[in-house]
């Protein structure tokens, strides 16, 4: 019955033909593992494709949704973690299986007469796997792939003359935005690969044009082997553990969540994905109008090299081990390459060389704390003597740098207790009549960072500090907001309470805003004089009103708080929420990172993945079990026949 | 399957080959399969995923008057997979003097307009075709073929809370939509 249908199919179209094209090829020195690489990237490309397609099925390429809506698959479509998880390793493994094949026919001398187009092909192939991988890193919208898009685009604006054209060309206009990611989006789903689809063909045909280039040695030469299925049994063998592989990788070390994306928020810092390392780390030696260099001229020169390789070494010998000199080239080119990822790897955040980075503490804005501070400051007439920020009497010291003296914030309590106890013949009256805590505001607000008097304030912070003056100018409507705690406002949860944060970028904005009132790690400890409790809540743990296993529900129940503030029960609390989120304080995606932080301290992973399908690490041990048995099934197979014949 | 070989083969030979094709085969196998079955359930899992029924929170059940029906705007979230629609809404409640609330829809059940409060004849009239309703719902006059619908309502903490629903006007059942 088949082999009616195959004859009644090739009496049609030659299928059996188009077959015996493709498998029907002699291999010069048989079969190998070395010969697999190329098949394998083949391989994870149609894999990239299928999870790709796959993907489309849940995300869409919008700032506002983009990020939540592949949290939706990653966490509440049953495999939507696979899915991905394949997608993302796949795109690593791309990378590294393109450049392992790269330097398999390098060493081989693959690349020379009569191969050469099918080199130049692969060149071509190789800069649209980078531009596969660059476009990608910046659909999920969140912070590292918008930050990577922001430093990638503004590399292509430092080409000469037609930087910026190309730069404004990729992002869709003179700033990143929805326009970005449309086009980030056609370019990485339908533009590299449908040219990388055609470019594979062409690949493949000048490939099978001259056939397996083989070993160079002329008597390993003479013994044949057969594509199918000696050649292919093995590229399948490094396919299915490579599979295995990128399943492992999915299961047990997901892609990151880095929070969504925030143009606003400086305490980010942005680096690379490990493939685009090298080229972060080599920037770092071309200092100012030199970066052009770095970011145009030596990738541009690699390119060139790359191209001219067969025309430049046309000898007919093949053996590595004659060919001493491009060898040695291609050794310290690679090893170069890994030295400035490694080193790239290791190295912190320091961007871009012409704007060096602010110190952390610059960026960092004031405490609630110090806020509140500043507010005593003002109110116990602290101006009338001392000059803060360019303005005030002159009777004490500036107090401006007040922070870079490096004292403690006990001596500065002490200071303002009792400023005989520092030097006797201070004329500065007591401030022992503040509460401790009042003390500690003040405190908090001297020893942050003020800008200096000319309002020369830090540009990267100049908005994030806009917002806090705004806020801070408002008290009366805080207070109102604040008090209205069974306003229907309260209820609401802000869309931060939707968006899956990133813990370490939480950890630091809660270092910032949240520890002074909550402690460190919110572990609490901290007194709240004129309020019922007398402390200000711990958040480690948290209040058991506001606990739940399920991560969405304690989002949105601390949400509110941080949303919209709130005043502790007491007669007159000295310390009280701020409302953080409507008063534009943080941003919510900032709050998000902060929501996810404070989770996990209470022992909630905000990215648990609830679906009711198998967990990533139960259907690893089943795929895992199975392919063993099959493993062994064949084995036993394979030892049944060697016994018989 | 491609079988057709145009080179004749010993029997030992063709054992060997034999063997590389059928681990190709198991192998490639499964891929297809273990990565199949998770496509195929990651499109059909959430036909079956339950649509999340989400009350929301009106007001304190003290704060609603005995025996006199009351508007209650509220602000409702809807959610459809990963996007989450706010928007305004209002409903009709009641305290009966056990205080026992009940909710209705504020849609009229004839033809879907939303119907008023005549604080002077304390009676509920829908301005599009005169259906006139009780202050427990129950029809006096006019087309509409049902009594005003009720919502379903829970209390925690003193708070009422309802969940927003819609039914087919114009028929005598209370159909949802």
């Amino acid at each position: 019955m088949t082999t009616k249908i195959w004859k009644w199919v090739n009496d049609r179209i030659p299928l059996s033909k188009m077959l015996q094209l493709g498998l029907d090829e002699e291999i010069p020195g048989g079969a190998s593992f070395f010969f697999t690489l190329g098949s394998a990237t083949l391989f994870v490309f149609i894999l990239q494709i299928v999870t790709g397609i796959w993907q489309l099925f849940y995300y869409v390429p919008t700032v506002d949704h983009a990020y939540d809506s592949l949290t939706f698959l990653r966490l509440f479509v049953p495999y939507g973690w696979l899915i991905h998880g394949l997608h993302y390793w796949g795109a690593s493994a791309m990378v590294v299986l393109v450049g392992l094949h790269m330097l398999r026919v390098f060493i081989w001398g693959a690349y020379k007469k009569p191969r050469e187009m099918t080199w130049l092909f692969g060149i071509v192939l190789l800069l649209l796997t980078v531009g596969m991988s660059f476009t990608g890193a910046a659909l999920p919208w969140d912070e590292r792939g918008y930050w990577a898009a922001e430093v990638g685009t503004s590399i292509a604006g430092t080409v000469p003359f037609i930087g910026n054209g190309i730069k404004y060309l990729l992002i869709g206009g003179k700033m990143m935005g929805q326009l970005t990611l449309s086009r980030f989006f056609i370019l990485h789903a339908a533009i590299i690969p449908g040219v990388a689809l055609i470019m594979i063909a062409a690949h493949m045909i000048a490939f099978r044009k001259f056939g397996s280039v083989g070993p160079w040695d002329e008597d390993k030469r003479k013994i044949k082997g057969d594509f199918w299925p000696e050649q292919v049994s093995k590229d399948v063998i490094v396919i299915t553990l490579l599979f295995l592989l990128l399943v492992t990788l999915s299961a047990f070390a997901p892609p990151p969540f880095t929070g969504p994306a925030d143009p606003l928020d400086t305490t980010f810092t942005p680096k690379p994905e490990w493939n685009f390392l090298f080229l972060y780390q080599a920037l770092k030696f071309f200092p100012g109008t030199l970066e052009v260099i770095g970011t145009v001229g030596i990738p541009a020169i690699v390119i060139l090299l790359f191209v001219v390789l067969p025309f430049l070494d046309r000898g007919s010998e093949r053996n590595p081990f004659k060919r001493r000199a491009i060898m040695l080239g291609g050794f310290v080119f690679v090893v170069l390459l890994l030295t400035l990822t490694i080193t790239g790897y290791n190295s912190k955040g320091n961007i871009a060389q012409t704007k060096p980075q602010q110190p952390l503490k610059k960026i960092a804005v004031m405490s609630a704390s110090a806020l509140k501070g500043k507010d005593l400051f003002g109110t116990y007439g602290c101006t009338a003597c001392h000059t803060m920020s360019g303005s005030g009497g002159k009777i004490g010291p500036d107090l401006t740098n007040e922070s870079s003296r490096g004292r403690t914030k006990d001596w500065v309590i002490d200071q303002l207790k009792d400023s005989k106890k520092h030097n006797p013949q201070s004329i500065m009256p007591s401030f022992s009549m503040l509460s401790d805590a009042q003390l500690n505001q003040l405190a908090d607000f001297l020893l942050s960072e003020h800008p200096a008097g000319t309002n020369s304030a830090a540009a990267p912070s100049a908005s994030t500090q806009v917002s806090k003056a705004g806020s801070e100018a408002s008290p009366v409507s805080d207070t109102n907001k604040a008090e209205n705690n069974n306003s229907k406002n309260f209820d609401t949860p802000g869309s931060a309470s939707d968006m899956v944060g990133n813990v370490a970028h939480g950890a630091l904005l809660f270092q910032q805003d949240c520890e002074s009132c909550h402690g460190v790690n919110g572990k609490g400890g901290v007194s709240n004089p004129g309020s019922d409790g007398g402390m200000v809540p711990a958040l480690q743990p948290v209040e058991k009103k506001l606990f739940s296993k399920n991560p969405q529900t304690f989002a949105e129940n601390i949400d509110k708080y941080i949303q919209h503030g709130s005043v502790p029960s007491g007669s007159s609390p000295a310390l009280r929420m701020f409302d953080y989120g409507d008063s534009y304080t943080l941003t919510q995606q900032q709050i998000a990172n902060i929501e996810a932080y404070i989770l996990n301290l209470n022992g909630v992973n905000r990215a648990q993945i609830k679906v009711t399908s198998f967990s990533p690490e139960q259907y690893f041990i089943i795929i895992a079990s199975v392919l063993l048995g099959l493993a062994v099934i064949l084995a036993l197979l394979n030892f049944s026949f060697k016994r018989k014949q | 399957m491609y079988t057709e070989n145009p080179i004749p083969e010993t029997g030992k030979k063709l054992s060997r080959r034999n063997f590389f094709k059928l681990l190709s085969g198991v192998f490639a196998g499964f891929i297809v399969v273990t990565l199949g079955i998770p496509m195929f359930e990651s499109i059909v899992g959430t036909i079956k995923k339950k649509k999340q029924r989400i009350f929301s929170k009106l007001t304190s059940v003290s704060s609603i008057p005995n025996d006199q029906p009351v508007n209650l705007p509220f602000v409702m979230t809807e959610e459809d997979a990963f996007i989450k629609n706010i928007q305004p809404e209002n409903v009709w409640a009641i305290k009966n003097p056990e205080g026992e609330a009940t909710v209705f829809s504020p849609i009229c059940t004839h033809l879907g307009c939303r119907y008023q409060w005549r604080e002077d004849q304390k009676l509920f009239v829908c301005p599009c075709h005169h259906s006139v309703f009780d202050k427990n719902g129950n029809v006096i006059s006019g087309p509409a073929p049902r009594p005003l619908d009720t919502l379903p309502t829970k209390t925690k903490n003193n708070y009422l809370y309802v969940l927003w629903e819609r039914f087919k006007p114009g028929i005598s059942n209370k159909e949802i939509i």
